[in-house]
């Protein structure tokens, strides 16, 4: 590969004169001018001269620590395993979602909701029915595996902007990890199984919980 | 006609000019140095510099932030960063319909987690896709001194395959600064920061290209050991692929920076416009070198193979799990 390396010449180092000279000749003595039109940029286009480029509005001194809005999300609900005692086939209960915007959610079951806060932004209960899945569809690192079906009772699930929330009709595959307490989800039926509920078993029942806030921007016009 | 014969060539012209008429300089508006070529090209083998400057912008696509990115949600905790449900306000991009977010100044055990930082990724098993990802950010995540991941910029990428699965394409759009330990390809080898745009599309399996229009400056790393940056605007086909009328070499032009600040320019075949005569409009030869210029002028030619790109080992890889990025668990606060 040497015949395309380049290797100045010694003599050429310490002549650059001639070199020109040389350059001139090779495209057309005695003027030619070099093509401007092969020549890139000499500054890449970078990111800080375009415009178009994502960056905070402000400068990075006034990155908002605290969101304006700030939504608080619940999911609570016990499912109950029967026949009472196992081996378990089905699975009953209730899901609730509830949430609040700019404020504290107040789950179901908390008994001290005194009336002083506002009411949730959404509030949607959901039946849940599920039978123990097939092999096929098992979560290999799970205890047992349930096909859950979410129907709505109450509420519209519309109104709420947690992320990926169960909508009417839905069916997730989640598994039952007993030494973690969780409830896994296999994601999207993608085969990914990803931790998705605190599941705390008593007896025959399982109490399901998450809970978070997230920063969220709000429309002006809501 | 070989470099060392173009310099051989120049030696000569420089001797024959003492008869080229002395009052009609080349260009009276520039130093006579500037034509000579740069001192920092001397010894660089021209076939393996293209190769290498574009094996380099293979490593700098979406997949390197994206990588530094996940690897910085393993740092949450305790509240840190604030997470958004859809774009952080501080962005003015869209991460996506489905997006999520962090905009934060805080600390997490001895993470700093600086700036705010939105993405998306949707798998699609049922489609030829398998999925798509979008990262909008100005954020930093600093270990102490150590950057652990740093993107001033957009990106987006999607991996798809074709043919009952016997070809994938990915395709990736860069723009904006990239930094950090983690923030490197995982499956190539890493480049230590880089800033510019880079849009790729690479596709293997039962058929080979890559097509690469990218402007990028490397933090470090320096193509074959002198050139800084590289700008390339080219399509290279493969085995199997159209060739568009020349497989023996890339279709476009590759140019890298030497440190001072010139461009060397490596101008291969291109197809002609439509409705004209191949054989009359392509200025470059289709027969696997490239000529290789500084301002324009000519310096000799570069022949580089592009067969190393043509394994298996360089596809990147890519999975379902790429593409699924909850962060339920992260959320979760105890009840």
């Amino acid at each position: 590969m040497d015949m395309h390396s380049f290797r100045l010449p010694p003599t050429l180092l310490k002549r650059r004169e001639l070199v020109m000279c040389g350059a001139i000749f090779l495209i057309g003595c005695p003027s030619a001018e070099p093509d401007p039109g092969d020549l890139p940029d000499e500054t890449p286009a970078l990111l800080g001269d375009d415009d178009d480029a994502t960056a905070p509005v402000d400068d990075d001194d006034s990155i908002d620590e605290t969101p304006e809005n700030v939504l608080s999300v619940s999911e609570m609900g016990v499912l109950t395993r029967s026949p009472a005692g196992g081996p378990y086939t089905t699975i009953t209960g209730t899901l609730t979602i509830s949430e609040l915007l700019n404020g504290q959610v107040v789950g179901p079951g908390d008994d001290d909701d005194d009336d002083d806060g506002p009411p949730p932004t959404c509030e949607v209960l959901f039946a849940v029915v599920g039978t123990r899945a097939d092999a096929e569809d098992v979560c290999p690192t799970c205890d047992t595996t349930w096909q859950l079906t979410f129907s709505v009772d109450e509420g519209n699930p519309a109104d709420c902007q947690g992320p990926e929330q169960p909508s009417d009709g839905d069916v997730r595959m989640m598994g039952f990890v007993q030494a973690e307490q969780a409830l896994y989800w296999n994601y999207q039926d993608l085969g990914t199984w990803v931790w998705w509920y605190h599941a705390n078993d008593q007896g025959d029942d399982i109490a399901v919980s998450w809970q978070t806030t997230l920063g969220i921007e709000v429309d002006d016009d809501n | 006609m070989t470099t060392r014969a173009l310099w051989g060539g120049a030696l000569a012209a420089g001797m024959l000019l003492a008869g080229c008429p002395s009052e009609d300089p080349p260009d009276p508006g520039r130093p006579a140095e500037d034509l000579a070529p740069p001192e920092e090209l001397e010894g660089v083998d021209m076939d393996l510099a293209v190769v290498e400057a574009v094996e380099l912008l293979t490593r700098t696509t979406t997949r390197a932030p994206w990588a530094g990115h996940v690897a910085s949600l393993d740092r949450i905790g305790g509240g840190c960063p604030t997470l958004w449900e859809g774009t952080p306000s501080a962005l003015d991009g869209d991460a996506g319909d489905d997006g999520q977010g962090w905009q934060d100044r805080c600390s997490s055990s001895n993470t700093l987690f600086d700036g705010a930082v939105g993405w998306e990724a949707v798998a699609t098993p049922e489609a030829r896709v398998v999925g798509s990802r979008n990262l909008a950010a100005a954020a930093s995540v600093t270990d102490g001194d150590s950057v652990l991941f740093s993107f001033v910029g957009e990106a987006s990428d999607s991996l798809a395959f074709d043919n009952e699965g016997a070809r994938w394409t990915y395709s990736s759009e860069l723009l904006g600064e990239v930094d950090g330990i983690a923030a490197v390809d995982p499956d190539l080898a890493p480049v230590v920061g880089f800033r510019g745009g880079n849009t790729t599309t690479w596709v293997g399996g039962d058929r080979w290209s890559l097509a690469i229009d990218a402007n990028v400056a490397f933090y470090v790393e320096r193509v074959a050991g002198v050139f800084d940056s590289v700008d390339v605007d080219m399509f290279m086909p493969g085995p199997g692929a159209d060739d568009g009328g020349c497989a023996l070499e890339p279709h476009g032009r590759v140019s890298m920076r030497v440190t001072p600040g010139d461009w060397i320019d490596v101008a291969f075949w291109e197809p002609p416009p439509e409705g004209t005569d191949p054989d009359q409009n392509s200025l470059e030869a289709c027969d696997g070198c490239g000529t290789v210029k500084v301002r324009g002028v000519g310096l000799g030619e570069a022949c580089p193979d592009f067969s190393s790109l043509w394994t298996a080992e360089r596809l990147p890889s890519g999975t379902l799990d790429d593409y699924v990025l909850p962060l339920r668990e992260q959320l979760s606060e105890d009840p």
